[in-house]
């Protein structure tokens, strides 16, 4: 498996997914018990999706995915399968329907092979708020993948798949794809539909997929993203036709990236020569790039951390432990606000509670004012600020995905906002709803992969995954794989 | 925004709306994490903001209406089957309404 377009014209030659599949299980079951990137992993759904695939093909249906072993990570919906967010609350909810990001896929005929593990609620950067398995990263197993799609970006680096899919509500896309050395793509805001994603914080929450190159990442987006009736903030923005063939755009001419002056001070001496040097293989690529004072990109950060947990509290409410989650064994109760209170403090995990009360104190009478009103204006100062640089002829703003390499496994997790702070260049694309693509870029002096992210335009990624493919034609950051997958 | 003084009174308060219960120590905790998190965050007031409108959402969005017709939805075995608690086709929950006036 070395692209997806190469494996499907395989399944569309042989009629037969029965290898893709076989192959991707087999590398599972190698790396699995070291890695953990998986919380269900299940044969028989496997096996009826196989069939299923099996009777198209024959019936002469050459679907754009056929054949492709795909992971979802465990908070989009798949009817009929545990959807658990990674959260002891939704240990044993099975949703009665199918995110429409899945639909499509399976309408694509790509085979799911499981669903990934991941932050509870999608809530942390690496992986270990999970309530299920700590999972590790392919590079180095003593260190996080990530997150909060940690188990989705760790799957694509450890080969079990060539594609899977994230959400990204920060930089839960991009975050993990840089720390395992994958291409990671968070769309525009409405680019993709958000139907049967478990919500976070709505206003942010975006799904894309994490792939080996752009070109993967391209034809992916093809299929999932476009307009959906399901949800009422996708948008009508026709999908461009190139997304589908990738390899075949043409390149892109005197590309200017705009550089925020910021950004050295806010990394370490290491952290800075490496992304020097991928700026210097940007220019030989003809690319130009200039500083531009871009402030407000700390402030986001503050900004995020009001605003995700304020929706956050907002959304989590519907755990109410009455009409869908799981009931704590053995409680008693006196009244629907004691089945409450008993039900959510025994299965939420510390981090999800401390955004609830963060977001609950913020949003509370004589607080409002001050923290959540001024985060959305300052939201409004950063858009604007984007705006006026993105309008000035700039293809994408360019910085690290991250300020360093994957960190250790619990070297950050007593301290919340050290943990916060590894987002601070993800934050942005959120908050102001435009597409980022994080890319490897490099690699650290001890061996860790590290991720160039490009943020641009609304609905401009096909203009980012086409710079981002010349990158990748024209350096092999992408292609190194971590030693783990590289023994299969 | 200068005052992100949180005491654990506040965070006791917070914890009711929120109907999350923390023993005392865990409460202690959570609300000196909390106030590192509100003193970091106190960096907004440095944004000037005067003039500007919040942002609530972005994109540009209008609601959409569908045809008021009858059509299929979820039928009720299905919307039931993930409660904790299920009777006669309903979600099942304790007595809400008391026959004092208490309530």
């Amino acid at each position: 498996m070395t692209n997806i377009i190469a494996s499907v014209e395989g399944v569309h030659k042989s009629g037969q997914p029965e290898a893709l599949v076989a192959e991707s299980l087999a590398t599972i079951e190698r790396h699995e018990p070291t890695l953990a990137c998986l919380l269900d992993n299940n044969r028989d759904f496997i096996d009826q999706q196989v069939e299923e695939l099996k009777g198209r093909l024959s019936a002469g249906e050459n679907p754009a995915l056929a054949g492709l072993p795909i992971i979802l990570k465990d908070n989009i919906c798949v009817r009929g399968l545990p959807t658990t967010c990674a959260s002891q609350m939704l240990s044993n909810f099975v949703p009665p329907y199918d995110a429409t990001v899945w639909e499509r896929l399976r309408q694509a005929g790509a085979i799911m092979l499981g669903k990934a593990n991941m932050d509870e609620f999608a809530m942390g950067s690496s992986t270990e708020n999970s309530a299920f398995a700590v999972t590790r990263n392919p590079w180095d197993p003593e260190r996080v993948p990530g997150g909060s799609s940690g188990g989705s970006a760790a799957a694509v680096a450890a080969g079990y798949v060539l594609t899977s899919l994230g959400s990204d509500t920060g930089g839960s896309i991009r975050q993990p794809a840089a720390f395992c050395g994958v291409t990671g793509l968070k769309p525009t805001y409405g680019r993709v539909s958000r139907y049967g994603l478990v919500a976070f914080a709505s206003s942010l929450d975006q799904i894309g997929p994490i792939t080996t190159s752009a070109t993967d990442a391209a034809l992916v987006l093809s299929v999932i993203g476009g307009h959906d009736a399901k949800d009422s903030t996708s948008s009508e923005d026709p999908l461009p036709a190139e997304l589908a063939d990738l390899e075949s755009a043409p390149s892109l001419r005197n590309v200017r990236l705009a550089l925020p002056d910021v950004v050295p001070k806010l990394l370490s001496d290491q952290a800075r020569a490496a992304f020097e040097a991928s700026l210097a293989e940007l220019r030989e690529m003809g690319v130009t790039i200039e500083e531009v004072s871009l402030p407000y990109l700390e402030e986001a950060l503050s900004a995020y951390y009001v605003i995700a947990p304020a929706e956050a509290s907002s959304n989590l409410a519907r755990y109410d432990g009455v009409r869908y989650g799981a009931r704590p064994e053995g409680i008693d109760f006196e009244n629907i606000s004691d089945l409450t209170t008993k039900t959510r403090s025994a299965l939420f995990g510390a981090e999800v509670k401390r955004r609830i009360m963060l977001g609950t104190y913020t949003l509370s009478a004589g607080y409002y004012e001050a923290y959540y009103n001024r985060a959305q204006k300052v939201r409004t100062a950063l858009r604007n600020v984007y705006d006026e640089v993105l309008s000035k002829g700039f293809l994408a703003v360019v910085t690290p995905t991250t300020p360093g390499p994957a960190f250790k496994v619990g070297e950050k997790t007593s301290d919340p906002v050290s943990m916060y702070l590894s987002d601070v260049f993800t934050v942005s694309a959120n908050l102001t709803g435009l597409p980022a693509l994080s890319i490897p870029s490099g690699f650290s002096p001890e061996g860790l992969p590290l991720g160039l992210q490009l943020q641009g335009r609304a609905f401009s990624e096909l203009e980012l995954l086409t710079l981002a493919r010349d990158y990748q034609r024209t350096t092999e950051h992408h292609l190194r794989r971590p030693r783990a997958a590289a023994a299969r | 925004m200068s005052e992100s003084h949180l005491t654990l009174e506040q965070a006791r308060h917070v914890a009711g709306l929120s109907k999350l219960h923390f023993e005392e120590e865990e409460l202690r905790d959570l609300r000196a994490e909390m106030e590192a998190i509100l003193q970091t965050v106190s960096k907004l007031s440095q944004v000037p903001v005067e003039g500007l409108e919040a942002t609530l959402a972005v994109g540009a969005y209008a609601n959409r209406f569908r045809e008021d017709e009858v059509g299929l939805s979820m039928p009720v075995e299905e919307a039931l089957a993930n409660a904790p608690a299920q009777r006669d086709g309903c979600f099942e929950i304790v007595r809400i309404l008391s026959k004092s006036s208490e309530a």
